[in-house]
């Protein structure tokens, strides 16, 4: 069944670009990533999926409703994670959940103790006292706490320390094991690859690509630095999978598109000093595939 | 409309209300107490009000019995003080209840719960006019009540009814001024000074016109033009056109409000 499906969704504020022609479609089930470099148009999707801003043309669908019109329909099956946390001022955590929660007849109360608890959430804080990333902890458990059918983040895991952003991963997988369809839009390719089993690749307003992680990840991409024992040449170099090479003396750096197991066969060849290997940003990506 | 909202609302607006509660009733009652001690001086104060400026005494809308009629009195500074007073209060509060999330961008918190843009104002309509009632209701008693107190021989009620139900129109009518003013698109901005101006601007408008003919077509553009306070007048009463057009008017700026409400991109 389709969750979202937009048709050539497009947003122009006045004569400047927001997206154009985004068609996606998001499968129940889902762990569906939304990526795309800053500014390239994942907020405005996301806030016209949620009726915040409408578009300017092309219609867009979620549980087959549609978002202009049944827009508070659908928000009944809805989790948002906003990227920026804004709440109302003098309201304590637990005030703020429960008002949050009186618009939700299904809040499950065991399970909000218990997101709040994985999240180490002081409820009795007020929200302007709390740090960045303690109000994106709020923004979780107010975003989990009624069970939504549909789970919509922007850009959820900026904030969070690195041990609650594996718990974070950890409470969403368990999620979606329950029923719920994820929609995730970051611009950091690591976090969609750890968990998205599908996603789309949009830039400067428009989708590049519509594909599974398993296919992103088969045409994956390295850069790689080394440290020869000698100086490097470039004929050792001279290979189709090797670009961007760069040489000085002992030092090498390259991208690599093949199989993990070709670049260790590549490497095992030559003499190496040192070796790193790191993930490619979106951008060299981007640069790569779709250029 | 939500009630959850409506009670939010209404405590985030408390202390706001508060404020201009005490004050509109302070003036209120302080005021028309005074009037006791400038009753005894009657004939005296009357001799200087009539060697007072005719332009200054029509441009504060003063009567020339006004320390020695107690409505007179009354209506002189209700029609200033206490109008600018609630004017206020109902313009920022009404252009701030809804912009106030824009701003404040919890706008975006909000409408990603499942509620609809129409059911937000409803919900926020009614704490609007929750507080507004009260405050109005509770000016116009403690009004009553003082008047009764400071006054020795029966007053017109008619005549404060009339002035009650102007004073009304005219602090929706502001209101509603506000709720529509906030639909204009600004990021980030403050608008607390404007309104304020929107509503002294108004009444010195009408003052002025009053003082000279020149000026006469300044009273188009206030909304203080069109109530009149001047309970000297003859058959001082209410005009149902009057009362008709401002309804009208006051109704169609909400309507406006729903519309581009429902129809406009939010910024936060």
């Amino acid at each position: 069944m389709d969750i979202i499906t937009t048709e050539k969704l497009t947003k122009f504020y006045g004569s400047e670009r927001g997206i154009e022609g985004v068609s996606i479609n998001v499968k129940q089930g889902d762990i569906f990533g939304f990526i795309g470099p800053n500014g390239a148009g994942k907020s405005t999707t996301i806030r016209t999926l949620l009726n915040l801003i409408f578009p300017s043309s092309g219609t867009s669908q979620i549980f087959g409703k549609d978002t202009v019109t049944e827009s508070a329909e659908i928000k009944k099956k809805i989790g948002y994670l906003p990227s920026e946390v804004n709440y109302y001022d003098n309201m304590s955590v637990e005030d703020l959940l429960n008002f949050s929660a009186t618009f939700f007849p299904n809040t499950d109360n065991k399970y909000r103790k218990e997101l709040c608890e994985r999240f180490a959430l002081d409820t009795t804080r007020e929200v302007n006292e709390l740090s960045l990333g303690n109000r994106k902890k709020v923004a979780i458990v107010q975003s989990l706490m009624h069970r939504p059918e549909l789970l919509i983040m922007d850009e959820p895991t900026s904030g969070l320390d690195p041990l609650m952003q594996t718990e974070f991963h950890q409470v969403l997988k368990e999620a979606n094991k329950d029923g719920t369809t994820l929609f995730f839009s970051s611009h950091i390719l690591g976090d969609v690859q750890k968990i998205c089993n599908r996603v789309s690749i949009i830039r400067n307003g428009v989708i590049e690509a519509n594909e599974d992680i398993d296919s992103l990840l088969a045409r994956q991409l390295k850069k790689v630095s080394l440290v020869l024992n000698d100086d490097a040449k470039e004929e050792q170099f001279a290979k189709e999978e090797i670009s961007k090479l760069n040489l000085l003396h002992q030092r090498v750096s390259f991208t690599y598109s093949d199989s993990p197991n070709e670049l260790l066969r590549f490497i095992a060849q030559l003499e190496v000093k040192d070796l790193t290997i790191e993930e490619p940003t979106l951008e060299d990506i981007f640069m790569h595939y779709y250029e | 409309m939500n009630k959850a909202l409506y009670i939010l609302e209404l405590k985030r607006n408390l202390k706001s209300f508060l404020i201009w509660g005490s004050v509109v009733l302070f003036i209120t009652v302080f005021i028309l107490l005074l009037f006791l001690s400038f009753a005894d001086m009657g004939e005296s104060m009357q001799v200087m009000m009539e060697g007072m400026p005719e332009g200054m005494v029509k441009g504060f809308g003063m009567n020339v019995d006004i320390y020695t009629n107690v409505l007179a009195y009354y209506s002189t500074y209700f029609g200033l003080h206490i109008m600018i007073l609630t004017g206020i209060f109902a313009i920022t509060m009404g252009a701030n209840i809804l912009s106030k999330e824009e701003r404040e961008k919890t706008s975006e918190f909000l409408l990603t719960r499942p509620i609809s843009r129409t059911e937000v104002i409803n919900s926020k309509l009614a704490a609007y006019f929750t507080l507004l009632s009260i405050l109005i209701v509770l000016q116009t008693l403690s009004g009553y009540l003082t008047i009764d107190y400071v006054s020795e021989a029966p007053f017109d009620n008619g005549i404060f009814i009339t002035l009650s139900i102007y004073g009304t129109l005219l602090t929706l009518l502001h209101g509603a001024l506000g709720w529509a003013l906030s639909l204009i698109p600004k990021r980030g901005k403050a608008i607390t000074g404007p309104l304020i101006g929107v509503v002294v601007g108004g009444f010195v408008c009408s003052a002025i016109s009053k003082i000279s003919e020149d000026s006469e077509f300044l009273r188009w553009i206030s909304p203080f033009s069109y109530v009149s306070f001047d309970v000297s007048l003859p058959n001082y009463s209410l005009d149902p056109v009057t009362v008709i057009v401002f309804l009208a008017i006051i109704a169609a700026l909400h309507v406006l409000v729903y519309v581009s409400y429902n129809r406009r991109d939010l910024d936060g």
